[in-house]
């Protein structure tokens, strides 16, 4: 009797652990982090120059080649995840930049693409261009893609 | 004849680097492509007042913006972009397409979070929040902007100029700078020239001429933005008729200084701005004429984001332009105007807007008005459907 009340605990224990690790892991998945295509290859980069490039305000990379950036739709929460975390702005603070860049004509705004998975295929077609993916996705193209650490 | 009918020296400059650019777009044609944008706003106003935007009475009209612009990198550091346009906003307005905007910019500078350029053709004038995008629905907070600081019946006045205009960007941690400044000719239409002088009067404007400045500071991961613009514009009146009774021939000088906050909080906007102008107007034939006068107005408003779909918002504005002879608000000198407003956005590409206004005094009448001395308050209503790409 006693071993099997020890043996339930570990039981109840392990799956505890198991059920705290499986929503780490949907937390990390959840998690946005910018993404490049090289050339040119580039891990880091600061805050400044993150928000200075999503909000289309540098054209070109150090390189000279020129930056292409990808977001995805409007509403997409993903958005507000990753605006808000890595660069510290909010959606419409940086829609209302990109719309005064096209119609004043002093610049353009971002492509806009249609999920996730068509940034990834977008992100991969264009080399020097940037996005934003979540963890779970990066995941299985590290060797393609660089996630870019925003300092 | 005005000089709106004249080619101007910019024009020519512009036309020019157009065609020495073509034969090297041409070339690139494949590997570039042109950016279109455009919008359209179709609505109409009505007062129970004449004189707004107006001569006539009981003045009901259309609201109507059509633009349609493209942008065309043609190197990393080199693009060329114009937009033409269409309104119909009362008698203020032109009523004909005309270029808005059309230059050429080379980014000089640009290396991490900094960047630096110079524009020259027609360009939008960067003054206050909201000058160079009134037309654009999506990113101005009403149908119809402060009168106190963006006067709409004198939108062509300051709105753009031929000029060549120098820009500056820098991101810090926790603050952007930017600076925004042009020299140039202002674009002054009939329609604004006529505002400008006065009633009946057969003259016309010439050398027109301004420098436009803005510092721009965005705070707080730009939660906060604040503003100085500065603008010295300047002009000649010349009479038509050597037989005029009173002789109209001298120069108008406007300094205008703004001071502009706007503050993000969760859903909600505040934003306020604060103008002060100093008119100085020089008669060459009769110099007692000439008068300084000193016009300042202020407006507050607060918009609140209830969701993705409505947003409303309420504004106060004052104007004061105190008489240079007695010192005394005379009526058509002043202006208290509270409005409130609702847009409801359809998608992410259009809108409907409506918003009432409830106004005290008739400075924002038109000069050319009958109806500037009467006292009673009167009311506008606006209705604007609001699309872009």
């Amino acid at each position: 009797m006693t071993v099997m009340l020890s043996l339930k605990k570990i039981l109840v224990t392990l799956l505890i652990y198991a059920a705290h690790g499986l929503l780490l892991s949907a937390q990390a998945d959840d998690h946005y982090v910018a993404v490049m295509s090289p050339p040119p290859s580039i891990h880091t980069m600061s805050s400044n120059e993150a928000r200075a490039i999503f909000s289309m305000r540098v054209r070109t990379w150090p390189d000279g080649s020129p930056i292409t950036v990808f977001v995805l739709p409007d509403r997409n929460p993903a958005n507000r995840k990753f605006f808000k975390n890595q660069l510290m702005l909010l959606p419409h603070q940086l829609k209302r930049t990109w719309e005064r860049m096209v119609y004043t004509g002093i610049g353009s705004a971002p492509i806009t693409v249609r999920d996730e998975a068509d940034m990834l295929r977008r992100l991969k077609e264009v080399p020097g261009s940037i996005g934003y993916l979540s963890q779970g996705v990066l995941s299985d193209h590290r060797a393609d893609l660089n996630q870019i650490a925003v300092l | 004849m005005h000089k709106q009918h004249r080619v101007h020296s910019f024009q020519i400059l512009l036309l020019c680097a157009m065609a020495w650019l073509s034969p090297a777009a041409l070339a690139a044609l494949d590997q570039i492509q042109i950016q279109w944008h455009g919008f359209a706003n179709v609505g109409g106003y009505y007062t129970d007042r004449d004189g707004y935007l107006n001569d006539e009475k009981g003045t009901q009209a259309p609201l109507l913006d059509i633009g349609v612009g493209g942008f065309l990198p043609i190197t990393q550091k080199l693009l060329v972009s114009a937009q033409l346009l269409y309104r119909q906003a009362g008698e203020s307005s032109r009523d004909d397409i005309f270029l808005d905007y059309g230059f050429v910019d080379w980014r000089a500078i640009e290396s991490g979070a900094n960047a630096a350029g110079v524009r020259i053709g027609r360009v939008k004038n960067i003054y206050g929040l909201y000058n160079d995008v009134r037309d654009v629905a999506s990113l101005r907070p009403s149908i119809f902007l402060p009168d106190a600081i963006y006067k709409e019946k004198f939108r062509d006045f300051y709105h753009t100029s031929d000029a060549v205009s120098v820009y500056w960007y820098k991101d810090f941690t926790g603050l952007a700078l930017s600076l925004d400044a042009s020299l140039g000719k202002l674009n002054i239409s009939d329609q604004a020239a006529r505002e400008l002088l006065p009633p009946g009067a057969p003259a016309h404007l010439d050398d027109e001429r301004s420098l436009i400045a803005r510092a721009l500071a965005d705070l707080l991961q730009g939660q906060l933005r604040l503003a100085y613009s500065y603008a010295d514009l300047s002009y000649d009146m010349e009479a038509d008729s050597s037989r005029m009774p009173e002789p109209l021939s001298g120069e108008a000088a406007f300094l205008f200084q703004t001071y502009s906050a706007e503050l993000f909080v969760a859903n909600w906007t505040f934003t306020a701005e604060k103008t002060h102008t100093k008119v100085s107007l020089e008669n060459d034939v009769a110099p007692e004429g000439n008068s300084v006068i000193r016009p300042s107005g202020y407006y507050l408003s607060a918009q609140w984001e209830i969701n993705p779909t409505w947003r409303v918002f309420a504004r106060y504005e004052s104007f004061t332009q105190k008489n240079p002879q007695t010192h005394a608000h005379d009526h058509s000198q002043f202006a208290r105007d509270r409005a409130i407003g609702a847009t409801f956005r359809g998608q992410s590409n259009w809108q409907v807007s409506l918003e009432y206004h409830r106004v005290h005094g008739s400075a924002w009448l038109s000069n050319q008005s009958e109806g500037n001395d009467n006292h009673a308050p009167w009311n506008l209503y606006a209705m604007q459907f609001q699309t872009w790409f």
